[in-house]
């Protein structure tokens, strides 16, 4: 091994040894928030979490929110996204074209790959589920853009005379990290409006 | 600009106010800033914290001893940031990583020369004085942050030392250092190891290519060691290759020993006239040949052919139609295509000069990866071949180029709006929201309607970094209209403001300058009545612009301006919201 090859892997010695010391264990209650669109969806997410209502929700029609894990950077991506689309939105008719549109080739851009649409439950409603992976290119004025590889699970579930589109999302390294967050918010999604019986 | 006025004008203080102060500060107020000025001496963290904290006592002394008053703020002020950045300091890798980067730029700088507290040992000294609780961990990660001797492998160091042409005493050397020359030293090393694997044509190992040292490099260096990577990844499928192909594998044996570029290149050439995709992922990393640069005397050339030739090309969508629209003959919009080398961007608009430029690397690129079959044999597209619009090169490049020129003229068409309305523009969310939506419909719409274009989109996007990102944020655009505007704002664009708050800004910028002016003497306020800058300049500037070029305006022309904003403001960001609702419109004329 070269000198120069010896710094750099007493470097990473260093930094691995700065690891947080072990703490003694202690039963500690999860710590979750909700976040809440009012009067139309809720879900528990970590209490660190940041939460952001959707832009522009004037020119979509489309109410939502956005929770993302501390930190968020394009290359430490971990957010969990929910939007509710009522009828009189200004972007899809309905839940199949939302998902079809998901599934169709597009551009085809390099390294995106989806899955079939599968069942799924959104906290107590029916739902289909898709896998993706993608890869999120930035800066997007860069000539020579970072590529940080992004899986994403895509939730879609009918909701009163509209749908909701929940989109899971973390870079790929972070994923498995993540899911239980993901899980936890899918499990607790509570629609906040009344259910419209079916005719 | 204005750092570099405060210490004159200081100077100029100086003088009176030693007077006043020796003739009328009140014995009380003195004694308390004797005080303060003894704690801010010992750099005592908590006492000068104290001083700050008393809003009666700065007042006071700011009125009768403005220096000494400045002098306590300035330094009392940076040692209770200090302190408050290191007591939340929790440690782990990257909360080290980012506590260093801050030191490294405050300890280099004033007031903490003055203030004795520029050395890593100095720091340490100062927390075992001012704050000996921190745990033991605590102080090792510390360490770290400040890349002590005793925390660092020795004899590492030491070569890296004797890299940089040290002689002395390694450990006395070290220890003498500021933090942002042991970074130096470090970042001197990791250049030393990149050059020595692209060199010796080696690839690093997954392990070596995660190490944090590689956060020490430089900007260019870190592009160099991105493309390292690259290299390498594409060498592995070169290998993989070579296992059944025996002619490739005695080819790669052969290159064994020459340099990363050398073996990149000659394998680019192995692979003349294959259209394998490897062939092509080989052309798009190798060094241009002398025949694909273009010298800076042919950007104009080259630049003016585009001009001219561009609009054409982008009629016949909808969202090329609208930006030849704007620079038809007539409308007074004038289409000004300008090249330079640009290193990191793809392309810009210029306000000032009325300018689209273009990075002449963005060609380059284009020329690696393009070309044409001649003789049964493919040919990459040279510079003569553009210049003499050889087998059809320049209708490639200009396809090749058409998005970014809509975007760019989407900002023209920005600015325009803004200016010809004497709003003042300062650069929004909402202005990348619009120029990324118009580039990416003309993508959807040219890619489905145009063969010529799909053909070049498809078979570049896997080997031009610029397509990919295109054809990626087009696609995203269409599929999630609403998941693409989260991701513009949080993740493509986090730091631009949205239009109401960037007119916010606007107005403290100019409330602050303003407020600053009042304060200064008669004289001085006269010497900045008038400026060099006219209100028409302020309209050419954004927000950071105006920043760095306040002082060259006249008050009453930043006055009008405050007052402008004031009356436009409302105009303004309803236009820059219409804009978000136009581009989804267009994208979702109805409802699939």
């Amino acid at each position: 091994m070269t000198m120069s090859a010896l710094l750099l892997s007493c470097l990473l010695a260093v930094n691995a040894s700065a690891a947080p010391v072990k703490k003694e264990k202690k039963t500690v209650q999860p710590k979750t928030r909700q976040a809440l669109v009012e009067g139309v969806c809720s879900f528990e997410v970590p209490q660190n979490w940041q939460l952001e209502p959707a832009p522009y929700v004037k020119q979509t029609g489309v109410p939502g929110i956005t929770a993302s894990a501390p930190g968020i950077s394009a290359e430490q991506l971990a957010s969990i996204s929910v939007s509710y689309y009522p009828p009189n939105n200004k972007i899809y008719g309905s839940s199949t074209a939302y998902i079809s549109k998901q599934t169709e080739p597009g551009l085809s851009p390099v390294g995106r790959k989806v899955g079939k649409p599968q069942p799924a439950r959104l906290g107590a409603l029916e739902a289909s589920v898709m896998e993706l992976e993608t890869l999120l290119l930035y800066p997007p004025e860069a000539l020579s853009p970072k590529k940080v590889p992004v899986k994403e699970k895509i939730v879609v579930a009918d909701a009163g005379k509209g749908f909701f589109v929940v989109r899971c999302s973390a870079a790929k390294s972070l994923y498995v990290r993540m899911s239980k967050h993901f899980d936890a918010a899918l499990r607790t999604f509570k629609q906040q409006f009344p259910a419209v019986s079916p005719k | 600009m204005r750092s570099r006025r405060i210490p004159l004008l200081f100077l100029l203080l100086l003088p009176v106010a030693g007077l006043a102060q020796g003739a009328s500060i009140p014995a009380e107020l003195d004694r308390r800033a004797a005080d303060c000025e003894t704690a801010v001496g010992k750099l005592n963290p908590d006492a000068v914290r104290a001083c700050l904290k008393d809003e009666s006592f700065l007042s006071q002394l700011s009125a009768a001893a403005p220096e000494r008053a400045a002098l306590l703020l300035s330094k009392g002020q940076a040692l209770v940031q200090l302190s408050q950045l290191l007591d939340k300091f929790k440690g782990g890798v990257d909360g080290e990583t980012a506590l260093r980067t801050t030191l490294s730029s405050w300890l280099s700088g004033l007031p903490f020369t003055d203030m004795n507290m520029s050395e890593p040992s100095q720091i340490l000294s100062w927390i075992a004085q001012y704050r000996p609780n921190y745990s033991q961990a605590k102080l090792r990660s510390l360490k770290k942050v400040l890349l002590e001797w005793d925390v660092l492998p020795e004899k590492d160091v030491r070569q890296a030392l004797r890299n940089a042409g040290s002689e002395g005493e390694p450990q006395a050397e070290w220890n003498a250092m500021q933090l942002h020359v042991r970074e130096n030293v470090l970042a001197a090393m990791a250049i030393l190891v990149l050059d020595r694997f692209d060199r010796k044509g080696e690839c690093m190992s997954e392990e070596l290519r995660s190490e944090l040292i590689w956060n020490f490099l430089p900007p260019e260096e870190s592009e160099r060691l991105k493309a390292h990577v690259k290299k390498c990844a594409v060498m592995e499928k070169v290998k993989s290759l070579a296992v059944s192909d025996a002619k490739l594998n005695t080819e790669v044996a052969r290159l064994k020993g020459e340099s990363l570029d050398v073996q990149i290149y000659k394998l680019s050439k192995f692979f003349d006239n294959s259209d394998i995709p490897l062939a092509r992922e080989l052309e798009a990393l190798r060094t241009p040949t002398p025949s694909e640069t273009i010298a800076p005397e042919q950007n104009p050339l080259l630049a003016s052919m585009l001009q001219s030739s561009i609009m054409g090309f982008l009629r016949g969508v909808p969202a090329g139609d609208e930006v030849a629209s704007f620079y038809a003959p007539g409308s007074g919009n004038e289409f000004k295509l300008r090249m330079e080398d640009m290193f990191w961007d793809t392309a810009e608009y210029r306000p000032a000069s009325g300018e689209i430029v273009l990075n002449s690397r963005l060609i380059q690129q284009f020329m690696r990866i393009n070309g044409a079959v001649q003789d049964g044999k493919f040919k990459n597209f040279t510079t003569s071949d553009l210049l003499s619009n050889k087998n059809g090169a320049m209708r490639h490049l200009v396809n090749f180029i058409a998005p970014v020129i809509v975007h760019e003229a989407t900002h023209q068409m920005q600015h325009q709006w803004a200016s010809s309305r004497k709003i003042f523009d300062p650069y929004s969310k909402e202005d990348e929201v619009e120029a990324i939506a118009k580039q990416s419909m003309f993508m959807m719409q040219k890619y489905r309607q145009d063969a010529a274009f799909k053909k070049l989109v498809d078979q570049n996007k896997e080997y031009s970094s610029y397509m990919d990102l295109n054809v990626q944020l087009a696609d995203e655009f269409d599929r999630d209209p609403v998941q693409f505007l989260q991701r513009v704002g949080e993740v493509y664009y986090p730091k631009i403001p949205p239009a109401q708050s960037a007119y916010a800004y606007t107005l403290t910028l100019l409330d602050n300058e303003l407020k600053r002016r009042d304060e200064l003497s008669a004289d001085e306020r006269e010497a900045l009545a008038d400026g060099p800058l006219s209100p028409e300049d302020a309209l050419n500037m954004t927000n950071s612009a105006l920043r760095e070029n306040l002082e060259y305006f006249g008050t009453s022309d930043l006055e009008g301006l405050r007052e402008s904003i004031l009356a436009r403001r409302k105009e303004y960001v309803e236009r820059r919201e219409q804009v978000v609702a136009d581009a989804l419109q267009a994208v979702r004329p109805s409802k699939p």
